[in-house]
């Protein structure tokens, strides 16, 4: 595969996976100005270091996902963590799936929901379900990426799941009105 | 107590619920970048440091001299390139100007039947925390046609950057037997001022913020310094190549195929290929997978075509790789075609999820017989 090629197989994947790049970074730094500043990073090391890329030792979202791992690493060396809160303000526009305008505005606010606890993840928790889940990885590529095995990409994921599952509990725990 | 509203599952489906949504402006903005041609790459430090390390051991311990220079190095890194510098037939330029302190050489010309190409390097201050940027601002032919194309290739050291530029032979002057070119070229320095990227395998997973707040300059910007631009005028003898008139239709899979034309020529071939899109609305851009086979061998390529709602894509399908010009038959086969969308998936319904391609595999297959 020469430099054209893979020129237009990088385009090809940018057109097809930059939602799900772009959503794995705000889940990793849930906030828009930074996430857009990240994401064209990432096209732009990308398009650097093409020539780097052996399409016989992996694929292109893999390498494109590691490029934004680092990418990121870098974005959190040279900045703080802004306090820990997620807010909605900060975020990107969020689109709900569904067939109806009713179902979108209901799976926008659950998302919201639970987006905003992504904060009491770890930030390898976060990762992972942010690849997962943001970037729509299957286990096998998270798993090659982080460099894990896939049983373990499944236990931090349902244990991160579990995290934000009792959260949310407790956050309706607390809304429920008490009985005396 | 209560028993627990949500479950794991709950947790899951409300994060499958929803996307964030990449603005219009970041869209276009990677969709831009990607236009560009890719840029002349810089080899990171370390990377530079621990080749040269390599390379010194081997000459102590073989007694073998194998100096590549950067020029050298960008030709090589594409295959019909590579092809054509090693055999020779490029033309030496060696004209230099001087941008600022960095001087800007032409190192060689080559033309052919499908395309022009110029080896440049750039010399400037050797540091660790700049590079030299080159770029190609113009390139016309002496009646003011202006040529398509721009780098394709680079190689990168401290203080120097080669790159090779690939423009499209314009139809109507292949068949002179030299070409007249203006190019004009510019060079700069470029300072990424974040920290090195390093290994993926080394990244710290849970960064310190310890002594990260010190760092004042914006993230990711890009600071250019320096240099200017020049021009230079050459003439470059045209190596003739092949050129196939096919103009035949091929079915598979319920699709018609046209091979319009072929045309082969040291450094690449190229060819023209028409067919009819079977989703002209959800699937913008198209592309269609090639292998063209003398023989035994094969020699892969593709062509792409981005369009709204056309019907019909008429594609150039490029093959990068050196192909024999002496063969007597050769064998042009479409493998796939895919369209793709570039729109986010938001648009679409969860039915739709989570492929946004079409693809279909042929393969439509194209016997060329050359009579002498």
């Amino acid at each position: 595969m020469n430099q054209k090629q893979k020129l237009a197989q990088l385009e090809a994947w940018c057109n097809r996976e930059m939602t799900g790049l772009y959503n794995y970074v705000v889940y990793r730094v849930a906030d828009q100005t930074a996430a857009d500043e990240i994401v064209a990073t990432i096209c732009e090391r990308g398009l650097k270091r093409l020539h780097q890329y052996d399409p016989r030792r992996g694929s292109l979202t893999a390498w494109m996902f590691g490029i934004a791992r680092n990418s990121l690493n870098d974005h959190f060396r040279i900045r703080v963590r802004q306090g820990t809160e997620i807010s909605l303000e900060a975020l990107p526009a969020i689109q709900g799936r569904g067939d109806t305008p009713e179902e979108q505005v209901i799976q926008v606010e659950r998302f919201e929901q639970v987006v905003l606890l992504l904060d009491h993840l770890t930030e390898t928790e976060r990762e992972i379900v942010g690849l997962r889940y943001g970037g729509e990885l299957k286990y096998q590529e998270i798993a090659e990426l982080m460099g894990l095995n896939i049983d373990h990409v499944g236990v931090l994921l349902h244990r991160a799941l579990g995290k934000l599952r009792d959260v949310l509990n407790e956050k309706e725990a607390e809304h429920e009105p008490r009985q005396v | 107590m209560s028993q627990d509203r949500y479950s794991v599952s709950d947790v899951e489906e409300m994060l499958h619920g929803g996307a964030f949504r990449p603005s219009d402006d970041l869209q276009i903005r990677v969709r831009s970048a990607l236009r560009k041609p890719p840029p002349a790459f810089p080899v990171p430090r370390y990377a530079w440091m621990a080749g040269l390390t390599v390379l010194v051991v081997a000459l102590v311990l073989t007694g073998i001299v194998i100096a590549l220079s950067p020029k050298e190095k960008a030709a090589s890194i594409v295959y019909g390139i590579g092809a054509v510098y090693e055999a020779g037939l490029v033309h030496p330029i060696d004209e230099t100007r001087q941008v600022g302190d960095i001087s800007l050489t032409v190192d060689w010309v080559y033309a052919d039947w499908n395309q022009i190409l110029v080896g440049y390097t750039a010399q400037g201050r050797a540091d660790h925390d700049i590079h030299v940027h080159t770029g190609v601002v113009s390139a016309r032919l002496a009646d003011g046609t202006a040529l398509e194309g721009d780098a394709i290739a680079g190689y990168g050291e401290m203080g120097a950057d080669s790159s090779v530029a690939a423009f499209d032979m314009p139809e109507d002057v292949r068949d002179r037997q030299t070409i007249d070119l203006q190019l004009v070229l510019q060079a700069a320095y470029e300072q990424y001022p974040t920290p090195s990227e390093t290994d993926p395998a080394e990244e710290d997973q849970n960064p310190s913020p310890s002594g990260a707040s010190s760092v004042q300059l914006e993230p990711f910007a890009v600071i250019t310094t320096g240099g200017g631009e020049a021009t230079f005028e050459f003439s470059i003898p045209v190596t003739p190549g092949r050129v196939i008139e096919v103009g035949q239709t091929e079915e598979a899979k319920g699709y018609a195929v046209t091979l319009e034309q072929v045309i082969i020529a040291p450094s690449m071939t190229t060819a023209r290929l028409c067919f009819e899109v079977p989703d002209p609305v959800h699937f913008r851009q198209w592309f269609s997978f090639v292998t063209l086979m003398t023989g035994s061998k094969g020699y892969s390529g593709a062509g792409d075509d981005y369009q709204v709602g056309e019907p019909y894509s008429c594609q150039r399908v490029e093959i990068g790789e050196s192909v024999p010009l002496d063969r007597d038959r050769y064998v042009f086969r479409v493998d796939e075609l895919a369209g793709f969308e570039f729109h986010p998936r938001d648009i679409v319904t969860n039915d739709m999820l989570p492929e946004e391609q079409w693809r279909v595999k042929g393969p439509w297959v194209f016997t060329l017989d050359i009579v002498p």
